[in-house]
């Protein structure tokens, strides 16, 4: 699922940071428990848990990620982003 | 108890004691003090992790190898070895490239690790004794993710026409790698894998997963061998599309709720398996591994009913 990320471009890259926990060690159950998850894998956005065992299309994850944006440049960005990735999809 | 049962549990039939499966993957080889790295790559070594395991665990049934980049990298595509896990695919050739331009092809007996992979199989199955032998192949999703990477996601709604050549395609390389283990090695059963299967829609599933696994199953079935869907996390949506693929059996992940996959395999005439909380109760140790095995017992009970890891 995390594979999905690696398919953004650099530029909004930039301003996103994201890591991956594993259910197998203790940080990970508490990171699991304190977004409330209930199932693996679970792809949070902003401490939201968005796509639980669904992996998002790449549309869907800029839709996501341009709600979650906290500033109108990240969100410019952003848009500026998705319409280059569905011109030359 | 012993092969027949376990060929009698996947084929969804009652068995008097209900067998068991344990899925040791790369574990079979920290058993014998050996690295995966190491232990994947040499079929002496490879026969000896699978039968000391299948001994120790008292196994009704074992898989040869649980290791889903063996078709890649017999086509040539690049993996990473780990020395505590299976190897993992870090190329994806048709991310930027059509099949046509990818000059791709199905990998034979004679290509990449099934050498090695044969060589172990047929050493397992003069030592092994009445333990079903279980042959693990990449499903046309998971096969189709590591050729396309993750946009194969977005091809399935977006670009439907291309998702469905890259993944009937990946069909292909199942059903050429589900023959090498059901005739070249000889396993009783053979099960198509597909981890990322459940992280797709019901309808998704039925559109493009169904129907590229179709060659498989067949394959499967006309040697004469039991069939199998193995699927990892949270398929609770797509249990009882699993059920109407074609498999014998359907073996899922800790996540699920084992009296919902009971009453869809009773349902379906399938065979079921799992779920021991591989993470919670066998890893982590969260869940009393002891208990957590009566619960699964009770919920599968006696008819097709497989107890495995999950």
């Amino acid at each position: 699922m995390v594979d999905v990320l690696n398919t953004l471009p650099p530029e909004v890259k930039d301003f996103i940071e994201y890591k991956e926990w594993s259910i197998k060690n203790a940080e990970g159950i508490q990171m699991f428990m304190a977004r409330k998850g209930k199932v693996l894998p679970t792809l949070c956005i902003n401490e939201a848990c968005l796509y639980e065992s669904i992996i998002p299309t790449i549309d869907e994850l800029y839709e996501s990620l341009i709600a979650a944006a906290k500033t109108d440049e990240q969100k410019q960005i952003l848009q500026k982003a998705f319409e280059h990735y569905e011109a030359t999809y | 108890m012993g092969k027949q049962a376990v060929i009698d549990a996947y084929e969804g039939r009652y068995t008097p004691v209900v067998p068991w499966v344990p899925y040791v993957g790369v574990h079979a080889a920290y058993l014998i003090g050996e690295t995966a790295t190491k232990v994947l790559q040499d079929s002496d070594l490879l026969a000896k992790a699978v039968v000391n395991a299948a001994e120790r665990y008292k196994a009704d049934g074992i898989p040869l190898i649980f290791d889903l980049a063996v078709e890649a990298m017999s086509m040539g595509i690049k993996a990473k070895w780990f020395d505590d896990n299976p190897p993992t695919v870090i190329e994806h050739p048709l991310a930027d490239k059509t099949l046509a331009e990818a000059n791709l092809k199905i990998p034979g007996a004679a290509d990449g690790r099934f050498p090695t992979i044969i060589a172990a199989g047929k050493k397992v199955k003069e030592q092994l004794g009445d333990v079903a032998l279980i042959g693990l192949v990449c499903g046309p999703l998971t096969l189709a993710s590591h050729l396309r990477g993750a946009k194969i996601f977005t091809d399935m709604v977006k670009k439907p026409e291309l998702a469905k050549e890259i993944i009937d395609f990946a069909g292909k390389i199942s059903a050429e790698s589900a023959r090498i283990y059901a005739e070249e090695i000889g396993c009783d059963i053979v099960a198509l894998v597909e981890p990322v299967g459940s992280q797709v829609r019901p309808d998704t599933y039925d559109k493009f997963v169904i129907p590229a696994c179709q060659e498989g199953l067949d394959v499967i079935h006309k040697s004469g061998k039991t069939s199998a869907l193995y699927i990892c996390g949270d398929a609770t949506k797509i249990v009882e599309n699993m059920m109407y693929t074609g498999a014998s059996c359907v073996c899922v992940d800790e996540q699920l709720n084992m009296n919902y996959v009971r009453d869809c395999a009773l349902k379906y005439g399938r065979g079921f398996g799992g779920n021991l909380k591989l993470t919670l109760a066998l890893s982590l140790g969260i869940i009393d591994p002891r208990e957590d095995a009566l619960v699964s017992l009770a919920a599968g009970g006696k008819i097709g009913y497989t107890f495995s890891p999950g």
